[in-house]
């Protein structure tokens, strides 16, 4: 079933289209939009399914290695490169020295790392396919690939059947429907294609449609703007990326992912601060996933971007296209491992953002905004998991939270349509007696945000913090998971309080005020704002939340860590259905310098199917503590002080899980002590701790400074262009008129007065002379002119050959 | 490039085949035997076409000019009135005087054309003679190496995929500009041949107001 | 002009009349380039006298077709010949002609859509009766 992948994107795209192109003009009904919309990415997610089971767990699988679409001849090529090879040195290619040279160096290259065993045949020349680029669409299908695949498509359809709910009545239905499916194309595509280039336009294509949902009721200022400073924001982002693109074209002259990595392979690992080819194409990469996945300093969009309806939020700005930042720097995981610089600055970007959208978290009011940045926050664990080495750990991380957020997400949002759009959760409370379909889902979200065991959060930040803990990739290991645990609690805390604030305690929303303009208006925006009692919503918005809320319980399942050997008997137990050792041939290993984290891919498959022996160190933990090399970086590294104090290995480990387990109590616990048991708490210590409670409320101004620096500059400057337009230009150019009307004025006169006359004396006259004969060639019958044209020809014909008619005559004249 | 053999025969046979045939289609009194002449004579002009190894564009002549082409003219005969021409009420040719006038030149032409392809193609003989000693021989030589057609006795050309390989790498553009030229001519046809009533059809006017309007700009532009 | 052609006529004539055996009598057994182009040469003629000759205007349609024959039988004389030297992308020639053929079509349907929508407002195809381009 693999074979049919290059369905899924399109499936999608097909019912966008319908919707998008036919919807408004034959005025689909809602249930045939809803229809269209969500079967289509139920096909698609059927297809995933088949598609992965069949590439990684059917008899004939293809697991570890990569499956491209193209080795089936199921691509095109998508920018043929060879039309430059044609037009220049074709001599060369018609006396043959071309295909010498061509064969000569298509036979320099190894045949293992051809990837095209044919190579390329342009107009029967055999050339070598580094030589030109040529670009080609096609999908590849690899564990990274497969698991987005199935989580965009998965939960996709999850939040396409609530968005059915929650969309209801909305006049720009089908239009919703379009920009989503369009959308899940544009994402589908970003993580199937095979090539730097098709990534790039997945990218572009989730960030249009990121822009067309957020600025969905375009009548509202606030979703306007932020619509714009989402795109504005990650144009940054992108001109990194799109510059880290062509380094890569340049370096290794082509896109293609398998050519790309094989190649990088063999590159030097380069040290601290060294700054070789592959440290600034890493860097690049990382500017473009700092954009899309809101990583300090670029994340300023993603709150904002709440203003999109809440569906939206939850796919786009929650589960998926937020992770593509995750998935690039997985994918280009070769890459970044060959840069000791650019992982401690993922580590460090990660943790920071970690911490900084946590603590900001804590005092936000609004449902979404709290949520937003918890992403924000979540996102940065992710990259922190990728900066300390442990990019497997990331994407389960992304994983899990695409689960366990894109419930909370739908929650807020089935409490938001429950509520009668309300946002403001000072205004809600109580509200687990109304909404319990809804409380007992999101309960399930928040606990598996926090960590507690077992929920699926807990599997992946525990990793997480694990392997900040033990890195020996960068220094530093132990500032990150420091500053990891602090948000951690910081999370546990904030979640917390967001459930105390809306689902328990008093019923606020009862004594109604005055609304600011915090809420979401629905399509007329002109919802009188009455005392709404909430009530639950309708079925087609909970069937998703349990769905997800199961997901969100049990998916960390398939992460489970070394530390419960004794429970499970294997390090990663479940083979290839354990995360780790399923993505394991897609890392790549800086010891062995091969892909698979310590044998070679093929090995892993192998060990991974007859359980691994009991000596075999987790593979996790990269690389095992005592085989530390000379390469790595010294300094403190809090894992192995602690397993030399307690002695063995999992005892570490316990004692990292315990930590994690105890920080999230202790947030859940102070943040029932502040919102529960004791309510007058959070107004006094936000007294005494006055200046932090304002700069968190206000966001640390990152905001105001930004518009400071950036936005108020810009537009001096564009004030300074105009003015030196409007004076400088516009003054030289008002010149010039009144000089040339002056100028006019007196060639004017002359023209009048002195050349009509004899233009007028002379023209007068020879019209008088010559019209008669002009008169009598105008016949007006097309033939006649036609004999005119002959005319011209035989004339041409007669000077063009005259000097041979001549040499004739002279011919025949001498007799000869 | 010498046909020789049977080669030659069948150049001579279509040669004048087509020259004749053309005389006919200027000559011919009915305009329906014009056009089966000139059919005649872009068959054998495809002939010629064959006899130089381009098969491809004798099919393109035949399908697109005989099949297309010329079933228009046909048609547009059939739906303008000749009768009086046939009939030969009518003078089929226009004023003698310019007719004089137009054969004089054009036999001036012919003459001054036939003169410099004489002297043209000896000299182009003499400059390329190194490069067409054996080329004979040479075409022969690679015609062994095309693939056999089923039969066993004649062999399958690449001349179409020569042409095709030409036609999408030196002139991809204008192969475009061709097809929008040709979308251009449809939609332009079909704009010039409508009728009035169906042009008021389109425009969702009443045929009796269009007639209406016509005929009072008629009396405009007269007045 | 006419005096210039004179001489034209008495070379060929001249050329014509050295017997069998000849160079003559060998190029007409073996037909070679110049051939065709004096095949081609004769054909472009004929179609220019008919347009210049003939009242019909569809006949005129016609004879221009054979105008653009002519042309095309020289670009395929010449993309041959050209092979035959081993010129680089011979078969331009052919290409050519392609699109001689679509501006042949596009010209016809264009010119015939032209005389019926002329038939209708003048009841007329001959030529000589068309002659509003004189005001």
């Amino acid at each position: 079933m693999h074979r049919y992948i290059w369905l899924i994107p399109l499936l999608p795209l097909a019912g966008a289209a319908l919707n998008g192109l036919l919807g408004r003009k034959f005025r689909f009904s809602e249930k045939l939009i809803g229809g269209i919309a969500v079967g289509s990415i139920a096909l698609s997610f059927l297809l995933s399914l088949t598609a992965v089971y069949s590439y990684a767990f059917s008899s004939h699988a293809i697991w570890p290695a990569a499956y491209v679409t193209s080795q089936d001849g199921a691509s095109f090529t998508w920018i043929p490169g060879g039309a430059v090879n044609i037009t220049q040195g074709s001599e060369e290619r018609m006396s043959g020295a071309m295909e010498e040279e061509s064969r000569r160096k298509l036979a320099e290259i190894p045949p293992e790392q051809r990837t095209n065993p044919q190579a390329i045949l342009v107009s029967g020349v055999v050339q070598p396919r580094s030589s030109i680029l040529n670009v080609e669409w096609s999908y590849q299908l690899d564990a990274l690939s497969s698991i987005f695949m199935l989580v965009v498509t998965g939960v996709g359809l999850c939040i396409f059947v609530f968005a059915t709910g929650y969309m209801h009545d909305d006049p720009g239905f089908y239009r919703f429907f379009a920009y989503m499916g369009l959308f899940m194309f544009s994402m589908l595509v970003l993580v199937m294609g095979s090539n730097f280039l098709m990534m790039f336009v997945g990218w572009e294509g989730v960030g249009l449609c990121s822009y067309l949902l957020i600025g969905y009721y375009f009548n509202r200022k606030e979703a306007a703007d932020a619509s714009r400073k989402a795109f504005l924001t990650n144009r940054i982002g992108d001109f990194g990326f799109a510059l880290a693109i062509f380094a890569v074209i340049a370096t290794f002259g082509t896109a293609q992912y398998t050519d790309v990595f094989v190649q990088a392979k063999s590159y030097p690992i380069e040290g601290l601060w060294q700054w070789g080819i592959l440290s600034w194409i890493a860097l690049g990469l990382f500017v473009g996933a700092c954009g899309k996945s809101a990583q300090l300093p670029l994340h300023v969009w993603l709150p904002d971007a709440m203003a999109g309806p809440t569906p939206v939020s939850a796919l786009i700005h929650a589960a998926t296209m937020v992770t593509a930042g995750l998935y690039m720097v997985t994918r280009t995981n070769v890459i970044f491992q060959h840069s000791k610089t650019m992982m401690l600055v993922v580590a460090l970007v990660g943790a920071a953002t970690a911490l900084f959208a946590a603590t900001i978290g804590i005092t936000q009011n609004d449902i979404k905004k709290v949520l937003a940045y918890s992403t924000v926050s979540q996102l940065g664990f992710m990259f922190m998991a990728c900066g300390v080495g442990a990019f497997v750990i990331g994407i389960f991380h992304v994983m899990t939270h695409a689960f366990f957020k894109a419930l909370m997400f739908l929650g807020a949002g089935s409490v938001i349509h429950g509520m009668h759009h309300e946002q403001d959760m000072r205004r809600m409370g109580g509200l687990k007696k109304y909404m319990p379909y809804t409380y007992m889902t999101f309960l399930a979200g928040w606990l598996a945000i926090c960590g507690i065991i077992p929920f699926s959060g807990f599997w992946s930040k525990d990793e997480i913090l694990w392997n900040a803990a033990s890195t020996s990739y960068i220094p530093l290991g132990w500032l990150v998971w420091v500053v990891g645990v602090i948000a951690a609690t910081c999370t546990a805390f904030y979640m917390t309080r967001l459930v105390a604030m809306t689902f328990w305690g008093k019923e606020r929303f009862l004594n109604t005020h005055e609304h600011d303009a915090g809420h979401e208006a629905h399509g007329d925006g002109t919802s009188g704002h009455h005392a709404h009692v909430p009530h639950e919503s309708p079925g087609s918005m909970v069937a998703p939340l349990v769905v997800l809320a199961v997901l969100a319980t049990l998916g960390g399942l398939v992460g489970i860590g070394p530390a419960f050997k004794f429970i499970t008997g294997s390090d990663h137990p479940g083979g290839r259905m354990n995360i780790v050792n399923f993505m394991d041939p897609i890392i790549w290993n800086p010891e062995t310098r091969e892909f698979g984290k310590e044998h070679g891919a093929a090995t892993v498959a192998h060990a991974a199917e007859t359980t691994a022996p009991a000596e075999t160190h987790a593979r996790a933990e990269v690389p095992t503590p005592g085989s530390e090399s000379a390469g790595h970086p010294e300094g403190f590294n809090l894992a192995h002080s602690a397993e030399s104090a307690l002695g063995t290995h999992t005892r570490a480990e316990w004692l990292f899980i315990v930590i994690s387990l105890v920080i999230a109590a202790v947030g859940i616990l102070l943040a029932v002590l502040f919102y529960v048991w004791r309510p007058s708490l959070p107004d006094i210590w936000a007294a005494r701790l006055k200046p932090l409670y304002i700069a968190s409320y206000n966001k640390y101004w990152v905001d105001e400074i930004y518009g400071w620096a950036i936005t108020r500059r810009t537009m001096d400057l564009a004030r300074a262009v105009y003015a030196f337009d409007a004076k400088v230009i516009d003054g030289a150019v008002n010149g010039s008129a009144w000089v040339t009307r002056l100028a006019s004025r007196i060639t004017g006169g002359t023209d009048q007065y002195f050349v009509d006359g004899l233009v007028n004396a002379i023209a007068a006259f020879i019209l008088r002379l010559m019209s008669p004969l002009f008169r009598a060639a105008q016949t007006g019958f097309t033939q006649n002119y036609a004999l005119v044209m002959v005319m011209g020809l035989v004339a041409v014909v007669a000077l063009f050959f005259a000097a041979d008619i001549i040499d004739a005559v002279k011919a025949i004249t001498t007799g000869t | 490039m010498i046909l020789q053999g049977w080669e030659a025969v069948f150049f001579w046979v279509f040669s004048i085949a087509a020259i004749f045939a053309g005389l006919l289609t200027v000559m011919a009194r009915n305009a329906v035997h014009s056009a089966l002449f000139l059919i005649s004579s872009l068959l054998s002009v495809a002939a010629l076409f064959v006899l130089l190894g381009a098969e491809f564009i004798a099919g393109v002549q035949i399908l697109v000019y005989v099949g297309g082409v010329m079933v228009l003219f046909l048609f547009v005969i059939m739906l303008v009135n000749v009768g009086a021409e046939e009939q030969g009420r009518s003078e089929i040719l226009n004023k003698p005087r310019q007719v004089a006038v137009s054969l004089g030149f054009c036999l001036l032409l012919v003459g001054g054309l036939l003169f410099a392809i004489n002297t043209g193609y000896r000299g182009l003989q003499k400059r390329d003679e190194a490069k067409l000693s054996g080329s004979a021989e040479q075409r022969l030589l690679q015609d062994q190496t095309l693939a056999r057609g089923a039969t066993g006795t004649s062999r399958i050309t690449t001349d179409t995929q020569k042409v095709g390989n030409s036609l999408y790498r030196f002139a991809s553009l204008p192969f475009e500009i061709a097809s929008i030229l040709l979308l251009v001519a449809i939609i332009g046809s079909v704009m010039l041949a409508r009728t009035l009533k169906q042009e008021a059809a389109v425009d969702d006017v009443d045929p009796e107001v269009l007639l209406a309007k016509v005929a009072e700009e008629a009396d405009l532009a007269e007045n | 002009m006419l005096g210039l052609f004179a001489p034209i006529f008495a070379f060929l004539i001249q050329q014509a009349d050295v017997g069998r055996g000849s160079l003559m009598w060998q190029s007409a057994r073996n037909p070679d380039l110049s051939k065709f182009l004096v095949i081609g040469a004769l054909l472009f003629i004929i179609g220019v006298a008919g347009v210049l000759t003939r009242r019909n205007i569809i006949v005129i349609f016609m004879s221009i077709e054979l105008i653009l024959n002519a042309a095309n039988l020289n670009f395929i004389a010449f993309s041959r010949y050209l092979q035959d030297t081993g010129s680089v992308n011979a078969v331009a020639g052919q290409v050519f002609a392609v699109f001689v053929i679509v501006v042949a079509a596009a010209e016809a349907a264009i010119g015939l859509g032209i005389v019926i929508a002329l038939y209708r407002n003048k009841e007329t195809i001959w030529v000589d009766e068309i002659d509003i381009l004189k005001w």
